[in-house]
């Protein structure tokens, strides 16, 4: 029996309205226009390929469509008979893996590296997307997926050497929101068609280097006195890989005008394990570094300069040259 | 009434609308149900033999205790009353301790190189095969070329040839800088196990080729002679179980750490690597699986010439889809015609991935009984991997006694390629060996 509460509403009518818009809202579901392309079953990155040209190119560029062709993960992989490297050079799909825990080695379809089902497959089927309104008629049909900004969803693989850790520790003005922000911004394709930079600029570009640090020098009375500040990067510099060193070095002029050779003065890097007589130097993020030299007698001016190699053993000359600073009294 | 009736009424049919709407994909699907997990068959088996094995294996020192073990190291080797005192001090604590302490200086990355070798030479005097899970790590780490031939030779003396491979380094290296570990290397030799054709000692040129034919030997199926005997022993367990203990670190270094242990551990490390591969972790399960599979075709011999289930004990978690492409590797990778079923199933049912496994496990174990099966899912129209196209086409190639190599499809890694091409090589030690081959003794 329904109970009736005199001047309010009764429960039955509470009850069918409920009952009502539930239903209603079912079938406006149900009414609404399907979709008009077919739903594709996404079972490789190639076929991601064809609607996302833009994508595509970037990423075929970047390090992440390299991860498993680069010939310098090779020769250090032993051409990946250490199969341990390929969990993070060949991974599964990151969301099959609880949020920030290490991913793992997938067997198929190597070559494409951190392809686009690494960060875009969800586990059972369908494709995961960043953007909150997904096209509902792409054959793939993308879903949102909050985890995809999230800085777990790269700490899979980046947080092996505590990138991920010192983000979190970093100052949250520098860090921002994620990791998008500095690695994937914004960018306008052909066609008018906005996105994220697929291409993850990095250690391997010189504009996204540049923005991780200032480097100034002053001359002073009997020395020179060279700086580092890590102002742009939201994790240390360097930082992720071992192999990665930053070199500060100077070199003088003599009265004659020339220049002596570069002398190196300090390098910021994490050493390799066994490297036990070495520390860990990384400059982390907001911080400075800063070292006097003496200047030699009679020199008349010296440059400053900061170089950035993607493995220890890279001479000089093969280095990303940073900045360079002209020291004079 | 009416009212509730009418919300009632618009809610079944938008219900009913609904399920019509059902677009028949379910029904149209393939009627493949994959076997479910078993009851309980994941569960913590390795919180479990931890705690089991608390008390046993040897102990593992702080800073302060490695610290005061190097002292005591250096002390000994001055001689006279100090050295003996020292020499006195290490022999009155417990082995358990002791030993404990001595593997702890050499795993101190920076402890002296000659601390290290005095190490080593007290772990000698009192060899054990619970040493082997921490000393085999010393490999990866040891970077004193005459210590690793102390090492080579501990491990030898522990019935085990993990240490071999660094003895043919050495012996190969064209350095001058290294003559006395080049020395103490071909002093070694006459440690290798003896045959009735070698006499130690007598040729270098002998001892040399008895070194390889060992060290393949060791490769092929972990074990030195064929007539070594399994060790079963608590401390022993322990260690290895510890190791497992690692599988599951989300940091990678200690994982690799002890896949590189337990993959050259000798047939003991098997049937524990077996029973961990049932851990509910799922880490823990395909890091054991994987180093099942590095093991490989030694899986498959262990088992079948002492009757252990190897893929009765492994298969069952097939049904755990997120292992199913480790499982089948690790199943493949035995050899054993008994895992072919499985692969045969999946390479048919399985998604992309899953299938590329079962493709690379049948390359590793199928036989030419299996030929017109693995023809006819060849045949039908089921999307394959690059990797899976090549590895079934080097099958075919194989079971039809095709000497050339087939014509990789596109897309394909030549590192990839090589890596099938490698595994079709090695189908020449397919398990089971001969038995006179294995056990030429009896």
């Amino acid at each position: 029996m329904m109970t009736e509460q005199k001047g309010g509403v009764s429960i039955g009518t509470v009850v069918a309205i409920v009952l009502a818009a539930a239903g209603l809202t079912v079938i406006a579901l149900l009414l609404k226009p399907p979709p008009t392309t077919e739903a594709v079953e996404i079972m490789s990155s190639k076929q991601c390929l064809e609607c996302h040209p833009g994508v595509a190119e970037e990423w075929a560029a970047s390090h992440h469509g390299i991860a498993f062709k680069n010939p310098e993960v090779r020769r250090l992989s032993n051409d990946f008979l250490n199969e341990e490297c390929l969990a993070c050079h060949a991974p599964r799909p990151v969301l099959s893996f609880a949020a920030g825990e290490r991913v793992l080695a997938r067997t198929s379809e190597r070559e494409l590296g951190v392809d686009c089902l690494a960060c875009h497959a969800i586990p059972g089927g369908g494709v995961a997307t960043s953007n909150p309104t997904p096209s509902r008629n792409a054959p793939c049909r993308p879903q949102t997926v909050a985890r995809m900004t999230d800085v777990t969803h790269c700490a899979a693989c980046h947080n092996q050497h505590k990138t991920v850790d010192q983000w979190r520790a970093s100052d949250p003005e520098i860090r921002g929101e994620n990791c998008n922000g500095c690695h994937m911004p914004e960018v306008n394709r052909p066609g008018g068609r906005i996105g994220k930079d697929h291409s993850f600029k990095a250690s391997h570009d010189l504009a996204s280097l540049q923005s991780a640090v200032d480097f100034s020098g002053q001359w002073g009375d009997g020395d020179i006195t060279v700086s580092l500040t890590n102002s742009g990067a939201a994790h240390n510099f360097p930082t992720d890989e071992r192999s990665r060193a930053a070199d500060i070095q100077v070199r003088f002029q003599n009265a004659d005008g020339e220049f002596g050779p570069w002398e190196q003065i300090y390098r910021f890097r994490d050493p390799y394990r066994d490297e036990v007589e070495l520390v860990n130097t990384q400059l982390p993020s907001g911080e400075t570094w800063s070292r006097a030299i003496d200047t030699p007698n009679g020199m008349t001016a010296a440059e400053a300069r900061i170089i950035y190699k993607t493995n220890p053993f890279m001479e000089d000359n093969d280095a990303k040259e940073l900045y360079r600073v002209l020291l004079k009294p | 009434m009416k009212v509730l009736l009418l919300g009632a009424s618009i809610l079944a049919f938008a219900t009913g609308l609904g399920l019509c709407g059902c677009d028949g994909t379910a029904a149209a699907s393939q009627q493949f149900t994959p076997p479910p997990l078993p009851k309980d068959w994941l569960y913590p088996v390795l919180d479990r033999k931890l705690a089991e094995y608390q008390d046993a294996g040897y102990s593992v020192p702080d800073e302060k205790q490695v610290l005061e073990f190097i002292d005591l190291l250096e002390t000994s080797e001055l001689g006279g009353r100090t050295g003996s005192m020292a020499t006195r001090d290490l022999q009155s604590r417990p082995a358990r301790d002791r030993i404990g302490g001595l593997l702890g200086v050499l795993e101190k990355l920076d402890s002296p190189v000659l601390a290290r070798r005095t190490a080593y030479q007290w772990l000698a005097a009192e060899a054990h095969i619970a040493m082997l899970p921490r000393l085999i790590l010393r490999l990866k780490y040891e970077k004193d070329w005459l210590n690793n031939v102390y090492l080579a030779g501990l491990l030898l003396k522990l019935e085990n040839g993990a240490g071999l491979t660094a003895l043919v380094n050495i012996l190969q290296a064209d350095d001058g800088s290294v003559e006395t570990a080049r020395g103490a290397a071909a002093a070694l030799l006459k440690e290798l196990p003896p045959n009735s054709t070698w006499q130690p000692g007598a040729d270098f040129t002998k001892d040399w080729q008895r070194l390889l034919e060992v060290e393949q030997y060791w490769l092929r199926y972990r074990r030195l002679t064929a007539d070594a005997e399994q060790h079963f022993d608590r401390d022993l367990d322990a260690e290895i179980w510890r190791s497992v203990g690692r599988m599951d670190s989300q940091r990678l270094r200690p994982v690799d750490d002890s896949r590189f242990v337990l993959s050259r551990m000798g047939v003991e490390a098997i049937e524990i690597l077996t029973q961990a591969v049932r851990d509910e972790d799922q880490y823990v399960r395909e890091a054991c699986l994987q180093t099942l599979a590095w093991i490989g075709y030694a899986v498959g011999e262990h088992a079948f010439w002492t009757s252990y289930s190897f893929v009765e004990n492994v298969a069952p978690t097939l049904g755990e889809p997120r292992s199913r492409a480790r499982v089948l590797e690790a199943l493949g990778a035995s050899g054993l015609i008994t895992a072919v079923p499985y692969c045969l199933t999946w390479l048919q049912h399985g998604n992309v991935e899953v299938r590329t496994a079962a493709a690379d496990a049948l390359l590793k174990c199928a036989t030419h009984r299996h030929l017109a099966e693995v023809q006819t899912l060849v045949d039908t129209e089921i999307y394959l991997s690059s990797e899976a196209q090549y590895a079934l086409a080097v099958l075919t190639a194989e079971l039809q006694r095709e000497k050339a190599e087939p014509e990789p499809p596109l897309g394909l890694s030549p590192s990839e390629k090589q890596r099938r091409d490698l595994w079709r090589s090695l189908r020449e030690f397919l398990p089971p060996s001969d038995r006179a081959r294995l056990y030429p003794k009896e």
